[in-house]
């Protein structure tokens, strides 16, 4: 590779490619261990990393960044070791963390071309590239203004503009939305959502707003005491092995019941209401629905199929 | 199209080499400090002492009168011991101004607002970072040390007919040797208080605390063991009699050299093991 360090470390050749793979990934602080054994691989796009606070979203971060050595197993991040090539793969990396983090006595253009200079950008090209990017993120207008007098949504925008000042492979912002308004917030999430599905950039969105990742990204890793609990393709983890609808009723609803769970089906409704949530084996078609429905005398007035959301996901996941 | 699909475009430029890594650090540490205009009148008054020598070596030069006076003489005689003090005692006033407002917040203002994030998010070893920050106080240590030495050395040269060639240069390497001690010694000892705080004002407090008690329990220890020597234990005193090793000149105190060489030695050591160890753990805990 033209140019490349001595200390751009490649793992084994056979796994190269991709932009994360990890096995069996321990990460200790002294006595407690934050990740116990996260084996994942994804192989790029657009990746939400979900978890409530605890589960080890940050301590992942930090190891696929090479700042945290893992106590046991190995991984790779955009083909490059992640135990022997931090600074190789903080090259390629722009990173917007949680936290405002912003150097006091600057202004925004002052700190984007800043953080161009200490990834090692010659002078001209940090100072063009600050530019561009401030104008990208929104921020264009605001630049040559102190960031001590920034709002905390100009903030984040200013983070994520220093992220992507050196134009990286794999952009990482840890929850990139906090402190917006409704308005901006929508904004920022149409610019990550652009970044990565049309920059030809992989973003690692770590946020526990589960809308923000279900706009933004394509992939999900879903961790919860530092152990995995589901990853892959946020469509393939919705589509399961059954079927929901959401239906409206009018009758017997108790032995609608009776007769669902003798079905092998779930039916739910919140005490008195008429609405409520039938989750059926994926095999059993509407019909089947309206069949049983007419032999206990119930009357459907709605039957439509629910999209499990997201979130439905991750609190059932958690439940398991 | 949304606007910001017009803005953004992919940059192909090359990242430069990792060896010069800490120069942005420092050189945005010495631009931001600059800004400030206190601190740049602060940085005006501190080279006063070495402007007056100036003006008294060139006064001494070129006014006869002035040496008729045997006092006058005596004081731009522009020797070793002259050197010793100025670049020690006479600067050392400076170099603290220089401490209390670019060394106390270089680290803990970046504490503050958790800004290591940012820098250990980049391709930065803590080397770089401590080496970055160590070059913004080392370089204005510099501009109250080394440069002014150097300015006095070549006035001297230039402007007295005093002395040959090789008595002036003799000086040289001491004018080197000793800025550097001096450098080396407060930049490690200021960052180290710097690493410790999160504020600027509680890094001063640190910083001037630890000089004090180190001053104070030195005189206390020289006057109940009746040991003199007992208060280079004040890092500007062992400073000063290493100069005067180093310029060969008349030392405060009749001891070997090598007794303060080690006591600063270990000062630096231990600022430097603390420094690192300090921020590691930020590094580690909080990015």
């Amino acid at each position: 590779m033209p140019g490349a360090h001595p200390e751009e470390v490649m793992i084994h050749a056979g796994t190269q490619s991709g932009l994360i793979q990890l096995e069996n990934v321990k990460v200790s602080y002294g006595a407690f261990e934050a990740l116990k054994g996260v084996t994942v691989a994804m192989e790029g796009g657009a990746v939400g990393l979900l978890g409530p606070n605890g589960a080890g979203k940050s301590t992942l971060i930090k190891a696929i960044l090479g700042l945290m050595p893992l106590t046991s197993g190995r991984g790779t991040l955009l083909g490059r070791d992640i135990s022997r090539a931090g600074l190789e793969i903080r090259k390629r990396v722009g990173y917007s963390p949680e936290h405002d983090c912003h150097i006091p006595g600057m202004n925004g253009f002052e700190y984007v071309s800043y953080c161009g200079r200490m990834v090692g950008m010659p002078v001209k090209d940090a100072r063009r590239r600050a530019h561009e990017v401030l104008e990208y993120v929104g921020l264009g207008e605001a630049r040559y203004r102190p960031l001590d007098g920034y709002s905390t949504g100009m903030r984040q925008r200013a983070k994520i503009a220093q992220a992507l000042v050196h134009d990286p492979d794999l952009l990482i912002l840890d929850e990139p939305t906090n402190g917006f308004d409704p308005k901006g917030r929508e904004e920022v999430l149409d610019l990550i959502h652009d970044v990565s599905h049309n920059k030809d950039i992989h973003l690692i969105l770590s946020s526990h707003l589960l809308r923000d990742v279900e706009k933004t990204c394509d992939h999900v890793i879903l961790l919860k005491d530092g152990a995995l609990v589901r990853s892959g393709l946020i469509s393939d983890l919705k589509s399961s092995d059954e079927k929901v609808f959401t239906i409206e009723v009018r009758g017997p609803k108790e032995e609608f019941t009776a007769a669902a769970h003798k079905a092998g089906w779930r039916y739910e409704s919140k005490n008195g209401r008429t609405a409520g949530r039938l989750v059926v084996p994926a095999e059993v078609d509407t019909t089947a629905i309206f069949k049983l429905a007419r032999k206990v005398g119930l009357q459907l007035r709605m039957l439509v199929p629910a999209e499990e959301s997201l979130e439905e996901l991750f609190l059932k996941s958690l439940e398991d | 199209m949304p606007i910001y699909d017009q803005s953004y475009a992919h940059w192909d430029g090359t990242l430069e080499g990792r060896l010069l890594r800490w120069k942005p650090i420092t050189l945005n540490a010495i631009r931001l400090a600059f800004r400030s205009k206190l601190f740049l009148i602060v940085f005006c008054l501190s080279l006063a002492p070495f402007v007056i020598r100036v003006g008294m070596i060139y006064a001494y030069s070129f006014i006869p009168q002035l040496q008729q006076e045997s006092h006058f003489a005596r004081l731009v005689a522009v020797d070793g011991t002259f050197y010793c003090n100025f670049l020690v005692r006479n600067q050392f006033i400076s170099i603290v101004l220089m401490c209390l407002f670019v060394g106390c917040g270089q680290i803990a203002r970046d504490l503050k607002v958790r800004a290591l994030e940012i820098y250990f998010s980049k391709p930065l070893t803590l080397l770089d970072y401590v080496a970055g920050k160590f070059g913004a106080i080392g370089f204005f240590l510099l501009c109250m040390s080394l440069f002014p030495g150097l300015l006095l050395f070549l006035s001297d040269f230039l402007l007295s007919e005093e002395g040959s060639f090789a008595d002036k240069v003799q000086f040289l390497p001491g004018i080197l040797a000793t800025s550097a001690l001096v450098v080396t010694t407060l930049s490690l000892v200021v960052l180290a208080a710097s690493a410790l705080c999160r504020t600027t004002r509680n890094a001063a407090l640190v910083w001037i605390g630890f000089h004090l008690a180190l001053m104070i329990s030195g005189q206390i220890l020289a006057e109940i063991f009746r040991m003199p020597f007992l208060v280079l234990l004040d890092i500007r005193e062992s400073l000063q009699f290493l100069a005067q090793t180093v310029f060969d000149v008349e030392r405060d105190f009749q001891i070997p050299g090598i007794y303060p060489f080690l006591y600063i030695l270990l000062i630096n050591l231990a600022a430097g093991w603390v420094l690192l160890r300090r921020v590691k753990k930020v590094e580690a805990t909080e990015t």
